[in-house]
């Protein structure tokens, strides 16, 4: 008996551990592309020390293990214990290639009666959110100045009252209109949507608060139901949301125009501090006034490097007549170093061209003539000008709140209507007009000093 | 310059904005004479309805609530009005 000889079999087609473990999760990948959640008894749960936790997830013949980073462990708000029924969150499902082991990674955790109302709020929220109820472009400002603000509480809370002394301390001349409604308990989410309505039909509000001062999640979860958010989404007056909760948003605070965390710092955003208004006035009107007054110390300025022109035309004939009379030396100059024979050329020419011309001394006369007109003529626009200026500040100066004359001084023209600045110029028995903020007064000079008064 | 609207009708913000403009125009000093004037008097009507804006004293609180027919009301706060 020999032994069979060797049959050569082809050799089988393997794939390498890494690929079979790359498909398996390409495949977990596809099958759960999102998340979604899993409901189960706890099994055990640890947080370990880099602060993630690990544990498993078990029903009846099933068991499946669960790992939890640390920032989602982070946002645990209860004890999980072994044994308690819970709600995960499941963001993947991996297998974890070093330990050859599947394991699903969650990222919220919760027990299962809140983790119910939990996956009701997110699918309301993502459907809200689908319509466009939260978008910024939704947002609309609030008034800078309201005159009537509209608040939605309920009338004996913390936070009416912290609402009502934030507003008198900051700006107490406001007018409030409270619509009372439940704020927690059957019923109040419907009786909050019909405060922002009615609060809507009275008109005259301006802008809204609503709120709570603070509270557990199931207290506040009013704020968190479909008709609130869409009382608010409809509301033709802004809406600011003070739900009272540092932590977490509701769908109120989400559709609202603006979110604070407390009433206080609602009525805080809503009505500004008077005095700090005040202040930005006055600075406003301040520089307005100091704005012009520049701008017109500019003007005069100007005018005054004018005036010496203005004052004496003839000052232009003689720099002309100066200027002629040296080219008129050049001329002559040039007409010395020239040939005899160019220079009788010359000659010939300039005996023609004199008969053309007007006398020299009718010339001159009409210059005399013109500038003289042209003195009395400029001098009377400047002193206009100077006029109408001086006459349009006053006056501008008179219609402000914070002219200067409304602040106790007074404008003193002198008889010919020049504003008198020195008084070295006035003379003793001069009559002065003084203007002050309101009417004029006669007066006349009994003695001037050059300088100013010491007291 | 030229798009001059009465102050009136603006709101304190809109108010705000238009003097804040008028004051940087005048404050660079580059307008021209008359300008610079006609920016100064809206400038200061725009003031004026600003103080007034500001100057308005209506301190009140009220409760807004629903008769027994269902209108509308407008009530006394009680000690909440202070």
């Amino acid at each position: 008996v020999t032994a069979p000889a060797a049959v050569p079999r082809p050799a089988p087609r393997a794939v390498r551990v890494g690929q079979l473990v790359a498909r398996l999760r390409d495949g977990l990948e596809a099958i759960f592309p999102a998340t979604f959640w899993v409901e189960g008894e706890l099994g055990a749960f640890r947080v370990v020390a880099s602060g993630h936790a690990f544990g498993s997830l078990k029903e009846e013949g099933a068991q499946i293990e669960v790992a939890m980073w640390r920032d989602a462990v982070q946002t645990l708000r209860f004890r999980p214990t072994e044994g308690m029924h819970v709600l995960a969150r499941v963001r993947r499902v991996d297998f974890y290639a070093p330990q050859g082991r599947l394991r699903v990674q969650i990222d919220r955790l919760e027990p299962e009666g809140v983790g119910a109302l939990a996956r009701a709020l997110e699918a309301l929220k993502a459907r809200l959110a689908a319509e466009g109820l939260f978008d910024a472009a939704r947002k609309r400002p609030l008034p800078a100045l309201p005159r009537v603000i509209g608040v939605a509480t309920a009338l004996h809370g913390a936070a009416i009252r912290d609402i009502l002394q934030t507003i008198e301390r900051r700006f107490a001349e406001r007018r409030v209109l409270i619509r009372p409604c439940r704020v927690q308990g059957d019923g109040a989410a419907e009786d909050v949507a019909a405060a922002v309505d009615d609060l809507n039909r009275h008109g005259g509000v301006e802008v809204i608060i609503i709120g709570r001062g603070g509270g557990s999640a199931e207290d506040l979860w009013c704020f968190n139901h479909e008709i609130v958010v869409r009382a608010v989404a409809r509301s033709r007056v802004p809406v600011v949301s003070a739900v009272g909760h540092e932590v977490d948003w509701t769908l109120s605070d989400l559709v609202a125009d603006e979110r604070c965390a407390t009433p206080t710092a609602a009525a805080q955003r809503v009505v500004p501090e008077r005095r700090v208004l005040a202040e930005a006035l006055a600075d406003l009107g301040e520089r307005l006034g100091s704005g012009l007054e520049r701008r017109l110390e500019l003007a005069r300025a100007r005018m005054r490097t004018c005036e010496p022109t203005l004052a004496d035309p003839r000052r232009l004939v003689v720099e002309r007549r100066l200027r002629l009379d040296a080219q008129a030396r050049r001329a002559r100059q040039a007409l010395m170093r020239l040939t005899p024979d160019r220079r009788a050329r010359i000659d010939r020419s300039a005996l023609a061209l004199r008969r053309l011309l007007p006398e020299p001394e009718a010339l001159r006369n009409r210059v005399e003539r013109a500038g003289a007109g042209l003195q009395s003529g400029g001098r009377a626009r400047f002193e206009a000008a100077h006029r109408d200026l001086e006459a349009q500040a006053a006056q501008l100066h008179a219609l402000s709140p914070l002219g200067v004359l409304g602040r106790g001084y007074a404008l003193v023209r002198r008889e010919d209507g020049r504003i008198a600045r020195d008084a070295a110029e006035l003379q003793p028995q001069e009559r002065l007009q003084v203007r002050l903020a309101r009417g004029t007064a006669r007066v006349v000079v009994e003695e001037s000093r050059d300088e100013e008064e010491k007291s | 310059v030229n798009e001059k609207t009465d102050p009136a009708t603006l709101s304190f913000e809109q108010g705000m904005e238009r003097l804040e403009s008028l004051v940087k125009r005048l404050e660079q000093g580059q307008l021209p004479l008359e300008e610079s004037l006609r920016a100064f008097e809206e400038g200061v009507g725009v003031l004026r309805v600003l103080h007034a804006k500001l100057g308005e004293v209506e301190r009140r609180v009220e409760v807004l609530m629903r008769d027994a027919d269902g209108v509308l009301r407008v009530g006394n706060a009680g000690d909440l009005g202070r």
